[in-house]
């Protein structure tokens, strides 16, 4: 407990008996001390004046408004449907999670590739790279068109027949730059605005959107690589679930659970626990909403000294419907607010 | 159930009775209108405090209830009401902030504006006094302040300003104590400064 830890926590009565006599104790003998408290003494009671928000004048009625529809239809509802809980998780749902891991290859390699094979992959078949417990296995054809509910199966279970006769031997990690996925970098970067504002330009970004992916393909890629980036857990919500908060705190969980499985840098380092918990987090929290998008380049970084997460997304033009729009958008590692968004 | 017995349940217990399909239609209504009674005050403060913009805090205030309607059963007493309510307000604001800002109509060039002081007049800062602190307040990183502001202006508790932000309770109590030490240290910057006024926004070039 740092100095002003100790002042506060005496100013709320917060300390033990011993703790505040040994502080007093040192406030009798420290005049800069004493300066200090009655300093955020004075803080607090200026606080106090700032008096909480209030609501908008006629802020009630209108929410009562918006209400009224809304609680007829919910209260006509029938026991069934109001009293019906969130589908349960199961330990098969548990393993999976854990035993999905993400991989990313390298920019420049990967930006290459993908010129050359996101077509062909879309159509059919797409390269993924599963990391199983115990070594990096290739995928080289998992099925872009599988159902979603695959990914919250094991990761044994996630593989077809055919799927599975097709796995190579366990290579090694810089292999993973076979596998179409996000880009992730933990390279510690320390940047500025100035510099995000160029992220759109990113080599990555610039390939995938180049594609002009079509809809169906676009859409595709995107469940591809937010499950690759999220182990399994698809972030988006649809439907009546979509409204519920049951769906918030299960996609919580989700990612919670999720934190065991591993998500490799681009150089082929495995992402730290926190590092992916913080990533999955701002991830889920930023696609949510359920619009398409792929996920193309994730990295952490510094912005002006907050740790933050960059977001390099390929979304869908809604003139063309084409997948041809960048958007990198920034959000504090901690809370997962957006601190800055910036498009090509 | 009549509006008085309904004040003396605690939050959970007005969500149950809420949820109660056995319950007349009228009486689940005014549970639920109890616990907007409760909360759209604070729910509204905290939207504020994300967006800084009392049109959208309202929106988003509306928003966070219209779900708490309709997805009240999924609610599985693991914590408070209140901290799960707000995280649910949490959640709306961001997905306000990041809607708005995808809308192609919507502005876009500077987002800088996610951080900017809020674009319409509070009418609540009105005394030197409450704009100096106010003032203060807008040199700390927006992290702290929001911290700082949740806990003690808005009145949650630190467990309920962890659910808003996204940190643990620990973590918060120390992000707010360190942030009274550095307003308490603005403050008596600006009580000293004799250009001091509470109106001037914080010039970060003009000091290297």
């Amino acid at each position: 407990m740092d100095e002003t830890e100790r002042l506060t926590s005496y100013l709320d009565g917060e300390l033990e008996a011993g703790e505040r006599r040994a502080l007093e104790a040192e406030l009798a003998g420290d005049h800069a001390l004493r300066e200090r408290l009655a300093a955020l003494r004075e803080a607090d009671q200026a606080l106090r004046t700032m008096g909480a928000t209030e609501l908008p004048p006629g802020a009630r009625r209108r929410l009562d408004t918006r209400l009224a529809g809304v609680l007829d239809e919910v209260l006509s509802t029938s026991s069934e449907d109001m009293a019906t809980p969130p589908p349960p998780t199961t330990a098969a749902d548990d393993d999976a999670l854990a035993a999905s891991t993400v991989t990313s290859g390298g920019a420049d390699e990967l930006a290459r590739r993908r010129r050359r094979r996101v077509l062909p992959a879309v159509t059919g078949v797409a390269a993924g790279l599963v990391l199983l417990a115990g070594g990096l296995v290739g995928l080289g054809q998992l099925d872009l068109g599988s159902d979603d509910a695959s990914t919250a199966e094991s990761a044994d279970a996630m593989m077809s027949a055919d799927d599975a006769a097709e796995l190579a031997p366990a290579e090694p990690p810089d292999a993973q730059g076979e596998g179409l996925g996000p880009v992730v970098i933990d390279d510690g970067r320390s940047t500025s605005t100035a510099e995000l504002e160029a992220l759109p330009a990113d080599p990555e970004l610039e390939a995938l959107a180049g594609e002009a992916l079509a809809p169906g393909e676009g859409e595709a890629l995107a469940e591809q690589f937010q499950q690759l980036l999220l182990g399994g857990v698809p972030p988006t919500t649809t439907g009546s679930v979509a409204d519920t908060e049951a769906a918030d705190e299960a996609e919580a969980d989700e990612v919670e659970r999720s934190v065991g499985s591993t998500i490799v840098t681009r150089d082929g380092r495995a992402l730290g626990s926190e590092e992916a918990a913080d990533l999955r987090r701002c991830l889920v929290t930023l696609l949510k909403g359920g619009e398409q998008a792929i996920p193309t380049r994730v990295e952490l970084l510094e912005l002006d000294g907050t740790p933050a997460v960059s977001v390099g997304l390929v979304t869908r033009d809604p003139q063309s419907g084409a997948f041809t729009r960048i958007e990198v958008w920034t959000l504090e590692r901690a809370t997962c607010q957006v601190l800055r968004f910036d498009q090509a | 159930m009549t509006a008085l017995s309904l004040e003396a349940l605690s939050d959970e217990q007005v969500l149950a009775r809420y949820v109660d399909v056995g319950a007349p239609a009228g009486d689940r209504e005014a549970a639920f209108h109890t616990l907007v009674d409760r909360y759209h005050r604070r729910v509204f403060a905290i939207c504020f405090e994300v967006l800084r913009s009392r049109s959208d805090a309202e929106d988003a205030a509306q928003e966070t209830f219209v779900k708490l309607a309709r997805g009240a059963a999924g609610f599985r007493g693991e914590a408070k009401l209140s901290t799960w309510l707000y995280r649910v307000a949490r959640n709306v604001c961001t997905d306000h902030i990041r809607h708005d800002a995808r809308r192609p109509a919507t502005p876009v060039a500077d987002p800088g504006r996610l951080d900017e002081a809020p674009s319409e007049p509070d009418s609540s800062a009105g005394t030197a006094e409450q704009l100096v602190v106010a003032a203060a307040l807008e040199t700390l990183d927006p992290l702290s302040r929001r911290a700082l502001v949740l806990v003690a202006v808005e009145g949650l508790t630190y467990a309920e300003a962890g659910e808003v932000i996204g940190l643990p309770v620990g973590t918060v109590k120390s992000r707010v104590s360190r942030a009274r030490g550095r307003l308490a240290t603005a403050l008596g910057e600006r009580s000293r400064s004799p250009r001091s006024d509470a109106t001037t926004p914080p010039d970060h070039t003009s000091h290297p």
